[in-house]
């Protein structure tokens, strides 16, 4: 028989795990977040920053997808929709963005900081592709990245 | 009892802090459209929440500004993004006419609304639809002017002939359409393609031409996906685009960045232009002739950072503003000139560390202005070489 306080234990955990999965899964992103990334997120990781206005995006995003779920090591995919603040449910039930392991929004107000954090040079051109590969390596393009990268970045290379 | 639920509250809130939750509307974009009226009167139009479009005056060069107007437009929700925002454009007879894009149901689509006046924007129309297509496509990205007879040109990013060729690889990016109204956004005639192979996410340029017409430049996708950027005058006879800057920049991705065009004093124009050449990112100052082919030599302004930049000139008088972050704070900063473009002094406007717009140039009658807003309001700033 469960004590009461092991009960109220159950009870919160429950609430809290229901909020998580009514919450939409998609978190706010910042320079902070980019340095988790960095630091703790499991390897290999493609991230995609995107917009809801870039054309090009969901192509990259699919074929990325793809070459990843094809790969014999396990490697996910995260992408950042740097316009979609406060557009939590419209985008985490976009077809492409659903393919994301992690869907992340820019916080608005620290836009431009963020962008700097992850690249001083980078002027908003979508998609950006990060590359973390699991020896730590980090490759940045604009664009899909080329087979090559994307074979490196799968084999630990 | 009270420690549980306070524990309880405190792990419900700190697993919703950090995500988007249903219920929460996008935050609507701080780009703004802006345009001073004959009278001299600075108007702004922008989104102020989802939904909500509003436009606002000043007498005084935003030193005071009206209560923000709400415009009526129904359900619409326009875009307020830098590439794509909201426009004001005043004609002769009391025309002003208001246009934004309105997004559609499926991703990447819209139509071009207008909102027309008749009494100076004493009063406003419902929206309506600009263009005769109604395929539920791409209309985006547009751009309107009034030419010196006072016929409206309306310009916009159109897929209707990427759609129609099946989505063959050979078609690139997307087409300009336009169309002309001669009874201020009364009526309007056929939707006309002006060029096809334009880029899809970047803002088009128009301008006075020097025989009374409009002349327009847009980023268009050469052949090897070159994103460089093409010309037409609209009053000549048709006649394809001429290819106005030369960077090569071959990128399969969306730059976010349109250029800026003003008329020079000898017929010609000053263009500025985001790109990459020979692997150097920057904005880049040009002369086009007055078919748009480039003239003289190509500049870089003299920021790194430098992004969104815009261009206007009254007489010999040349200003260029581009704002730029340096890691801590955006800056606005420019380049103005009093001899045509041929020397530029280097100008820091303001700053700020906060959200903020791209910057916008206005003539005022020969006096040149920049409009910026952040989240501190809007800065209007004369600007003199």
């Amino acid at each position: 028989m469960c004590s009461p306080n092991l009960l109220r234990l159950f009870m919160c955990l429950a609430v809290g795990l229901a909020s998580l999965v009514h919450a939409g899964e998609v978190s706010r992103f910042d320079r902070n977040t980019w340095q988790h990334v960095l630091g703790s997120a499991p390897r290999p990781l493609a991230v995609v920053f995107t917009t809801t206005d870039c054309e090009y995006c969901p192509a990259v995003i699919e074929r990325l997808a793809r070459d990843l779920r094809r790969s014999p090591v396990r490697a996910w995919l995260n992408v950042v929709v740097m316009d979609g603040a406060g557009d939590g449910p419209t985008l985490s039930s976009d077809p492409h963005f659903g393919m994301a392991d992690q869907l992340f929004v820019f916080d608005p107000e620290k836009a431009v900081q963020t962008r700097y954090a992850i690249d001083p040079a980078w002027r908003g051109v979508t998609p950006y592709v990060v590359l973390l590969g699991k020896n730590g390596a980090s490759r940045k393009f604009l664009g899909m990245p080329p087979a090559e990268a994307v074979k490196g970045f799968l084999s630990g290379r | 009892m009270k420690t549980w639920m306070t524990l309880c509250l405190f792990f419900c809130f700190g697993f919703s802090v950090a995500h988007e939750g249903h219920g929460v509307v996008r935050e609507p974009g701080m780009a703004i459209g802006a345009a001073f009226s004959p009278a001299g009167r600075l108007w702004v139009v922008g989104v102020k929440a989802p939904g909500f479009l509003f436009v606002q005056t000043s007498d005084d060069l935003g030193v005071h500004w009206s209560v923000p107007r709400h415009l009526n437009i129904g359900t619409d929700n326009p875009v307020a993004d830098g590439e794509n925002r909201p426009k004001i454009a005043f004609g002769p007879n009391g025309w002003v006419v208001i246009t934004y894009t309105q997004p559609l149901a499926r991703p990447y689509t819209g139509e071009i609304r207008m909102l027309r006046s008749s009494d100076g924007g004493a009063i406003f129309s419902a929206p309506f639809t600009v263009h005769h297509d109604r395929q539920q496509i791409t209309h985006r990205f547009e751009s309107v002017a009034f030419d010196r007879s006072g016929v409206l040109h309306t310009l916009w990013i159109d897929k209707r002939d990427l759609v129609a060729s099946g989505g063959k690889p050979g078609y690139r990016g997307a087409a300009i359409y336009r169309n002309e109204s001669r009874d201020g956004g009364v009526t309007f005639g056929p939707d006309l393609k002006l060029a096809d192979h334009s880029c899809e996410c970047c803002r088009i340029a128009m301008t006075l031409s020097a025989d009374g017409g409009v002349a327009a430049l847009w980023r268009h996708v050469f052949t090897n996906d070159e994103r460089d950027h093409a010309f037409a005058a609209l009053g000549r006879p048709a006649s394809d685009p001429v290819r106005a800057t030369f960077d090569h920049w071959r990128l399969g991705a969306c730059p976010h960045h349109g250029p800026g065009l003003a008329p020079a004093t000898d017929g010609g124009y000053h263009a500025v232009w985001f790109g990459e050449r020979a692997g150097k990112v920057s904005v880049r100052y040009g002369r086009l002739t007055e078919d748009g082919i480039p003239a003289g030599t190509v500049r870089e302004v003299p920021d790194l950072h430098a992004e969104h930049a815009d261009v206007v000139a009254s007489d010999h008088r040349v200003a260029i503003v581009w704002r730029s972050f340096d890691g801590v704070s955006t800056w606005l900063r420019a380049w103005v000139s009093n001899d045509d473009g041929a020397h530029f002094q280097l100008r820091a406007l303001g700053s700020t560390s906060l959200d903020n717009d791209q910057p916008r140039l206005l003539d005022a009658k020969g006096q040149l202005f920049a409009l910026w807003r952040t989240r501190e309001g809007v800065q209007v700033i004369h600007v003199q070489p």
